[in-house]
């Protein structure tokens, strides 16, 4: 199909140049992206962030001029945080508004709907945040896998001198993955698994779930629920007078950022998560960039770590179309973004991308981040890999 | 299995006193309020702000129920009564406008971001011989059997023979002198309060979002319809009881299974006992 397009936009002319090859969403000036996100539903302080740092990242590089001549558009629709209506903008996205890419997607839980969609028309998904790697040859993850970031939070909870582990998680591919991770490093680890409980994904009644894992009394336990889940199971678990250590991964405990925190009020006070990326708080020289542009196009999401998030995969992404230099069609896009090595973005780990299988998650290992005193902070400075 | 019990129960209060008051205006008005959920939810952001003010509890509370109790008369006085329509199906259609009117204005006012209703007794629990128990649970427990002795009572005072009289023949209830108007504005008071009450509890308990009203509206219709719409000890004890068995049911059998629980009731009612437990035959136009 992106061949197809790509001579019939050759062939007519258009707005292109004679030597550039192109897919849909590119004019000589322009490069139409489109994003799908939740600004409304269960999770509308993940959606905020990653609207303000895409909207940031795109306005900061249009200021500099875009990339070879072109500037960015974005189109970013609402998903609500629900299955159907992100199915709904993925295509509408590639159908009708005709993008060229679909950048950070949002919703672990709900995107995979959209996966056969994508299979079928080939656009290229540009780091989807966080649904398990689909293993598409037009979609790219840059964040850690949940199941690595499950390793790497059940070795963080042995050095704590955890010896059993509770897990709750949804009873969908977000749950299960980290479920999987749980699953292989706890034996590895000598610790014992005690409870495995399951949420209705969206349901706000976790009482249940939570009933048992007191009844378990794990001495830690690790969160595989959406943000709102989380932090009533961390505040029902109080309200009991249970109180594990809760551990969770970048989108589970939305490591640096409210979403979690918010539910739980000062229950949350302790708990640990994983993250894929710096946070916003975090001193490191290379999110002076971040913080500027940030101030100047989306202040208000300055401390969001969805933002953080956000902008840091659209570095990667402006990347890749500077490399493809006047080739943008599809076919090279996945050329381009598979041979990205060692990228370094000092917001993200390495960036590695390689063939499929497995090459298209181009990044791995995490830092551990504390909520104490009403913020993140992170504890371990180097990007950890599972043992 | 106890603490699974307490938890359901917890959740049973709030569907019982939503569903006492879809009851209540039901007997005097022949009114299913969708919006119910949704007036109760205000009264719980407006003591959100009251809370945020550095407001005591008391005054949170107070202010969130006085709130739900003139936004009831305002709708009825304003709103119901004054649509030409009187048959049920315009005046049940005019009833989800509200509740769609009210999600707006709550998300326009309050915004979508989930956050949290504090109390006295969160975190805080009473130890029943080794068994923990929530305040918070004991509290939600306490208030709905509080709230459904109180309208029994009510019922059976002067004023409460006259909303059943309404509820009974509104013709000869009026000719015997009784205001229907007067029996309106009460009974959408009243449901406001119970509403407001169920959704101060709920949210102190969980969390309070735009979205909260929306996860209890459909227990509390079934609860309200076991009672056949008409009965207070029905809707009462089925609100408890459909909360138990939804926490049961996602303790013991599987999570997915709750939110079915309450449907699959419904049918079984449907089926079994079309006018659910203690309703009494009423025919009527739509």
């Amino acid at each position: 199909m992106a061949i197809a397009i790509t001579i019939f936009a050759v062939a007519c002319g258009g707005s292109t140049t004679a030597t550039t090859k192109v897919a849909q969403g590119v004019t000589k000036d322009t490069i139409l992206v489109g994003g799908t996100v939740m600004l409304t539903g269960a999770a509308p302080v993940a959606g905020a962030g990653f609207k303000g740092g895409l909207d940031a990242a795109i306005a900061e590089i249009n200021a500099k001029g875009g990339i070879n001549g072109r500037k960015f558009k974005l189109n970013l629709l609402d998903n609500g945080f629900e299955a159907a209506r992100s199915v709904a903008n993925m295509r509408r996205l590639g159908d009708d508004d005709k993008v060229y890419a679909i950048v950070v997607p949002a919703g672990s839980a709900i995107l995979p709907g959209s996966w056969p969609y994508v299979k079928q028309s080939g656009i290229p998904v540009w780091a989807p945040t966080l649904p398990p790697d689909p293993n598409l040859p037009s979609v790219f993850m840059m964040s850690t896998s949940h199941t690595d970031q499950a390793k790497v939070l059940v070795d963080f909870l042995k050095s704590k001198n955890v010896n059993t582990l509770g897990y709750v998680g949804q009873d969908n591919d977000l749950g299960q993955s980290l479920l999987d991770g749980v699953n292989v490093q706890v034996p590895k680890a000598g610790m014992k698994l005690v409870a495995t409980e399951k949420t209705q994904a969206g349901s706000p009644n976790v009482a249940a779930a939570v009933n048992n894992l007191f009844k378990a009394k794990p001495d830690a336990v690790m969160i595989g629920t959406d943000n709102t889940q989380a932090g009533l199971i961390i505040k029902q678990s109080k309200a009991l007078g249970f109180n594990p250590i809760f551990v969770g991964d970048s989108t589970t405990a939305s490591t640096g950022s409210a979403g979690v925190t918010s539910v739980a009020g000062d229950a949350a006070d302790g708990m640990y998560g994983s993250a894929a990326l710096a946070l916003p708080t975090d001193t490191i020289p290379e999110l002076q960039n971040y913080r500027k542009a940030m101030q100047q196009y989306a202040p208000d999401q300055i401390d969001n770590a969805y933002a953080l998030q956000s902008y840091s995969y659209m570095q990667t992404f402006f990347e890749v179309i500077k490399r493809q230099g006047s080739d943008l069609t599809w076919t090279n896009f996945t050329k381009v973004a598979e041979s990205l090595k060692g990228v370094k973005t000092g917001l993200l780990p390495p960036v590695n991308c390689g063939p499929l299988p497995g090459g298209h998650t181009c990044t791995q290992g995490a830092k551990i981040s504390q909520f104490t005193n009403k913020k993140w902070t992170t504890i371990t400075p180097d990007w950890l890999q599972p043992k | 299995v106890i603490q699974q019990v307490l938890s359901g129960l917890e959740a049973g209060s709030w569907y019982a006193l939503l569903a006492m008051a879809l009851v209540v205006i039901m007997k005097s008005t022949g009114v299913a309020n969708f919006a119910i959920g949704d007036i109760g939810l205000l009264a719980a952001f407006v003591a959100l702000t009251l809370t945020n003010f550095g407001m005591p509890f008391p005054v949170v509370v107070a202010g969130g129920l006085l709130c739900a109790i003139l936004l009831g008369i305002g709708l009825e006085f304003f709103v119901m009564r004054r649509v030409p329509s009187r048959s049920h199906f315009a005046l049940l259609l005019v009833t989800i406008a509200i509740a769609l009117v009210l999600d707006s204005v709550i998300e326009l006012v309050w915004g979508t971001n989930p956050t949290v209703l504090p109390a006295p007794w969160t975190n805080r629990q009473l130890d029943f011989g080794g068994e923990v128990v929530p305040w918070a649970q004991v509290i939600s427990i306490a208030v709905g059997v509080l709230a459904a002795f109180g309208l029994a009572r009510f019922f059976r005072t002067r004023l409460g023979a006259q909303m059943r009289a309404v509820a009974e023949n509104p013709a000869a209830a009026q000719v015997l002198g009784v205001s229907l108007n007067r029996v309106a504005l009460i009974s959408w008071a009243m449901a406001a309060a119970l509403s407001g009450a169920a959704m101060i509890l709920l949210t102190q308990a969980r969390i309070l979002t735009s979205s909260s009203a929306a996860a209890v509206i459909v227990p509390a219709f079934v609860a309200a319809i076991i009672g056949g719409f008409s009965s207070l000890t029905g809707a009462f004890f089925a609100g408890l009881a459909l909360g138990v068995l939804q926490n049961l049911a996602g303790g013991f059998i599987s999570t997915g299974s709750k939110e079915a629980i309450a449907l699959v009731v419904v049918l079984v009612v449907l089926l079994v006992k079309p006018r659910g437990f203690g309703g009494a035959s009423t025919v009527r136009e739509v």
